[in-house]
């Protein structure tokens, strides 16, 4: 038997990357976040990827990312949806999200990309090509390739075998992950990664679920092995105001952080409202909507973990 | 700023340009005093560039430092009547039209009339080469197959090497006399004609220097006058400085700028010549002067800045001459086009970066004009803090500098046969054309539309717009049989319009020799003086002939889809796609969706579209590359614009890659304007699939959002960025940065944006004087934002 050619489900590829690690990069997003955190920027990202088996090159099990600014209104994808759920709405394509069954058959018509897939399957070697024809960059500016997502560990086989070709390659890696995986998971990535970005959205067990919808038990414990296996490792802290910037969040944060065994570095992330226009045309609800901490207390944050000696950059 | 250029530039900038008939009048005269017709050609030139710097009136602004109008007030600009002569007609659009307009009083307009064209008409230059060129020259210019240079200005596109920091014009003039009593009829049979010459150019320094000292007259009367102690003290030594230079080298700071500004004066007031004229290297060539000065304690670093500032107005009052026509179409601004150069690698081949490199930086920021342009240029050595200096400052949003790589631009020189000495000395000038500053004449000839060469291909040689036969019958394209085939009748299209512009173009050359030699330039370039020939002439050291092909993206991508869509993929016929152009898409906007978005495009590191971007660039380099020229030297190609690519866009009917009839062509070698999807290192990757090397020079430009750039990690990655579009021999990269919103912004309300500057090709410009065309188009580039 031949074994399938590994592949990948990746909802986005961002070149010119550069605040996902050093330099300049390119930044892989995989499917399958298990966390469903309120301010949520990539949404196509959390959905697990669905265990249909797919006919060759149709990209099933993909929401449909619906965008009518686009549409020009010529129809001719109408036809092509067996469930008949799509039709036109003052010269607009419209989806009835209730009758698609994410078959992908209406994908093939579209022009405009008024209509298409959220996320696409990758094969290994179509990765690697994307990866590899970024290459002058990396050695120019010490950049390399970054897993992200969603989150890059829940595909830990595609992701162990990138990261395996990357080494060969001479490329530096770095994985941005939130952690919620088995330790297990980790450990099989650990030797070939050469920087992990760790996201930290809250310290408070409550909190934390109330968030994200999952406790942060593990993760809590994935990040403190990862600090005490010396792995190079930057920690990344999404500050939501009304969310997980108040002065007790805070003060959590600083209280977990400053009894690590490390002091690795800290990006503060500022809360942003890029990713909502992407709600509606996924067919799903808007997200409540959060504000930005103000630049004081951002600014008395960041003085305080430098205090605590680490190092710290803001971005948004 | 301090108050003093603060008034200055405020001044500057808001002069308004007009037509100034003074130098018409005075060459008016001078062509029709006793003896004029029986003197030799260079000897007129001179004669008539004495003549006028003589008698022009002097101007002097309040409190100025470095004096010297070209015309008689900042912005009243002259015309060249020996080269074109402005109809009535022509005078009512310069003052009328909307954009770039130039004033024309009512007094102008009759001196034009009565004086002016009754002696003109029937004597310039642009009459006599129309009535030189061949039919089917005209047809093809008619028709928008490329343009002509020199239809309306002198060749020029030159720069000035340090050779006046280090000897005056009397030194000069001593050296011409030497050469002119070295002359033997008897046994050099050129000997009259280089006599000829030589005399010319001595007059032409004389004239020179003659205008200096009138301004040193005119100073001291100004310092007598002048009831501030302060500034009558200023003004005397302004007064010495005007007798010194340009007639002795400089020795001071304050001298050297001078002087320079002398020489610049002689060379725009003698013709028109493109791009003006330039310092070039002027953080190397003052940097001397700077380093003893600031030593010794003469010059402090706030002295030296507002000199420097003073000299910038100077480039600032002196528009571009009025353009008409299509000359103005495809130069539409009031820039002309002198481009410094900073940083680069000094003679021994080491860098070039120093602290007056740095202070040049902070006066460009701080004047913020147009004119004079600015440009680093960026080799390995570099220092990243130099890029990065230069990065906060084309941050700010009004394209300046632009980047360019030293070390392809010495590559591309020794490839053109250039010592490795000159090569180092230079650079680039007006928009990003290489050349060995100070030795070389490099003439830009005329745009070349390639992407309507495809349109008369797909057309079997006939403008669809006009309904002619221009080019040759290549064949149908249904009967093309492969996409070989289509591409091979593209080549011979090419060729065949390569080869009517070459025969006109070295017709034109020796229009410019026989009849306007420009010997007051000449002695300025070595090694006029040694050949006792005129610049127009081959006097040059090195002397070349550029075609500046447009469109490459456009065609390209046009090509790109024929393959794609009729031979590889088999979803169109030829009949199907032919029927979608000739009929501009009209209710075909799927197809159009599809060729504009489900079609590889150039820009995006595509294989399939940048394969046929390196066949496209061979095609037109193999085409032009190695011809001859009439001056010794050869034709060459590069890849920039300037508004070209508007007018050529208006001449094109609609294209396989999906534009619509008459929209805007891709700029210089930049994907076409929303074509690239994959972002700043997909489109690197592309343009460095050409051979730079093989070319004089060529333009990327690019747009980012002001947030790409606002932090850190921004501005490294575009340093980056560049450093590795320049290991990957990139000529030259540029800058805007400014957000869509503000451009819509400034559309809806000029008159609250004036002052907002933004790249457009190769040069920046007021963004309310662009057209309509121009505007949106640049709004269109792709916005390209790193997250």
């Amino acid at each position: 038997m031949v074994e399938a050619e590994p592949k990948g489900r990746i909802f986005n590829v961002q070149r010119f990357s550069l605040h996902d690690g050093p330099g300049i990069r390119v930044t892989l997003f995989f499917q399958g976040c298990p966390l469903r955190c309120l301010w949520c920027h990539n949404p196509e990202g959390t959905l697990i990827p669905e265990g249909t088996p797919t006919p060759e090159g149709t990209p099933l099990g993909s929401r449909p990312l619906v965008v009518p600014e686009r549409c020009i209104g010529d129809g001719e994808c109408l036809p092509l949806c067996p469930e008949g759920a799509l039709s036109l709405e003052g010269g607009r394509i419209r989806l009835d999200r209730g009758l698609c069954t994410l078959c992908g058959l209406c994908f093939s018509h579209c022009p405009t990309g008024a209509l298409r897939p959220s996320c696409r399957t990758m094969t290994l070697a179509e990765a690697m090509a994307v990866i590899l024809k970024e290459r002058p960059f990396f050695s120019e500016s010490g950049g390399g390739v970054t897993f992200s997502g969603g989150e890059p560990l829940a595909q830990p086989a595609f992701l162990r075998l990138l990261l395996q070709e990357c080494r060969q390659e001479g490329i530096s890696t770095a994985v941005d992950t939130c952690g919620e995986v088995p330790w297990e998971t980790f450990e099989s990535v650990l030797p070939r990664t050469d920087l992990f970005l760790f996201d930290l959205k809250a310290l408070d067990e409550g909190l934390h679920r109330r968030l994200t919808g999952r406790s942060n038990g593990r993760i809590l414990a994935n990040l403190n092995a990862l600090v005490r296996s010396g792995v190079p490792l930057r920690i990344r802290i999404p500050l939501v105001g009304g969310a997980n910037a108040d002065s007790e969040a805070l003060e959590g944060f600083v209280r977990f952080l400053s009894g690590l065994s490390r002091r690795p570095p800290v990006d503060l992330l500022l809360y942003h409202t890029l990713g909502r226009e992407k709600y509606p045309r996924l067919g799903l609800p808007l997200p409540p909507l959060f504000t930005q901490p103000s630049p004081e207390t951002v600014s008395a944050f960041r003085d305080t973990l430098e205090r605590e000696g680490f190092c710290t950059t803001l971005g948004g | 700023m301090n108050p003093r250029i603060t008034k200055l530039r405020e001044k500057s900038l808001q002069a308004v340009p007009s037509l100034s008939p003074e130098r018409a009048l005075i060459l008016t005269e001078v062509y029709r005093s006793p003896g004029f017709a029986n003197l030799s050609a260079p000897r007129q030139r001179s004669a008539a560039l004495k003549a006028f710097l003589s008698r022009k009136s002097l101007y002097l602004e309040e409190d100025e430092l470095i004096v010297g109008e070209r015309g008689p007030a900042p912005k009243a600009t002259p015309t060249y009547p020996e080269i074109n002569i402005h109809s009535l007609e022509d005078l009512k659009i310069l003052d009328s039209r909307p954009k770039i307009p130039f004033r024309v009083s009512p007094e102008t307009f009759q001196i034009f009339q009565e004086v002016l064209i009754p002696f003109w008409k029937g004597r310039s230059q642009r009459e006599r080469l129309f009535a030189t060129m061949a039919p089917e020259w005209i047809a093809a210019y008619e028709s928008g197959i490329f343009t002509e240079f020199m239809e309306q200005r002198a060749p020029g596109h030159t720069v000035l090497d340090d050779k006046i920091y280090r000897s005056g014009l009397r030194e000069f003039q001593r050296r011409i006399r030497e050469r002119i009593e070295g002359l033997d009829p008897l046994t050099d049979t050129e000997a009259y004609r280089k006599r000829e010459e030589l005399t010319a150019m001595e007059e032409s320094a004389e004239a020179v220097i003659l205008f200096a000292n009138r301004y040193a007259d005119f100073l001291e009367g100004e310092a007598d006058r002048c009831p501030r102690q302060e500034r009558k003290e200023e003004l005397r030594e302004m007064a010495r400085i005007c007798r010194k230079v340009p007639a002795e080298a400089p020795e001071t700071f304050h001298e050297a700028l001078q002087a320079y500004w002398f020489i610049h004066l002689g060379v725009i007031c003698e013709l028109n010549p493109w791009d003006s004229f330039n310092p070039g290297r002027l953080d190397q060539h003052l940097w001397p002067f700077y380093e003893r000065e600031t030593r010794e304690g003469t010059l402090t670093k706030e002295r030296a800045q507002e000199l420097l500032q003073a000299f910038w107005i100077r480039f600032h009052n002196q528009p571009s001459p009025p353009k008409v026509g299509i000359t103005a179409e495809e130069s539409n601004t009031y820039t002309d086009f002198a481009l410094i150069n900073l940083g680069g690698v000094k003679e021994d081949g080491s860098d070039g970066v120093n602290e007056l490199t740095y202070l040049i930086l902070d006066v460009i920021e701080e004047m913020r004009l147009l004119q004079p342009s600015s440009m680093i240029q960026v080799s390995k050595k570099s220092p990243d803090r130099f890029i990065l200096r230069a990065l906060e400052i084309i941050k700010t949003g009004f394209g300046q500098p632009s980047v360019f790589n030293t070390d392809a631009i010495i590559q591309e020189m020794l490839r053109q046969g250039k010592s490795l000495q000159d090569a180092r000395n230079g650079g680039a000038s007006g928009c990003v054309e290489t050349g060995a500053f100070g030795k070389e004449s490099y003439i830009l000839t005329g745009y070349f539309n390639l992407t309507k060469i495809l349109e008369l291909t797909l057309h079997n040689g006939r403008d669809p717009r006009r309904g002619i036969l221009l080019g040759l019958e290549t064949g149908n394209p249904a009967d093309f049989r492969s996409f070989e085939d289509l591409l091979e009748a593209f080549r011979r299209q090419v060729e065949h319009f390569v080869k009517i512009k070459v025969r006109g173009s070295n017709t034109i050359e020796r229009l410019f020799a026989e009849y306007l030699p420009a010997p007051f330039l000449s002695l300025l370039i070595s090694d006029c003086i040694e050949k006792g020939k005129d610049y127009h002439d081959g006097g040059a050291r090195y002397n070349t002939s550029y075609i500046q092909g447009v469109g490459l993206g456009s065609v390209t991508d046009s090509l790109t889809a024929l393959r794609h869509h009729i031979y590889q993929e088999k979803t169109l016929t030829w009949e199907e796609f032919m029927k979608a152009l000739d009929e501009d898409f009209e209710g075909r906007e799927p197809l159009r969706r599809r060729l504009l978005n489900e079609t590889p495009k150039y820009g995006n590191d595509d294989e399939e579209a940048d394969g046929i971007l390196r066949e496209v660039f061979k095609i037109y380099h193999d085409a032009v590359n190695g011809r001859p020229n009439t001056r010794s030297g050869v034709f060459r190609i590069n890849l920039l614009p300037t508004t070209c690519h508007v007018y050529f866009g208006r001449v094109t009917g609609a294209t396989p890659d999906g534009r619509k009839s008459g929209q805007p062509l891709s700029e210089g070698i930049s994907p076409v304007q929303g074509a690239d999807t994959k972002g700043p290192t997909g489109v690197v990757l592309s343009a460095s699939k050409i051979d730079h090397l093989a070319t004089g020079g060529t333009l990327l430009n690019q747009k980012f959002t002001p947030r790409l750039l606002s932090d850190r990690e921004g501005l490294q990655g575009v340093l980056h960025l560049i450093r590795t579009y320049f290991r990957l021999d990139g000529h030259h990269i540029q800058f805007n940065v400014v957000d869509a919103a503000t451009l819509r912004e400034a559309q809806k309300h000029p008159e609250n944006h004036r002052d907002l500057i933004v790249r457009v090709a190769g040069y920046s410009d007021y963004f309310v004087d662009l057209g309509e065309d121009l505007q949106n188009e640049i709004l269109h580039r792709t916005e390209h934002q790193g997250f």
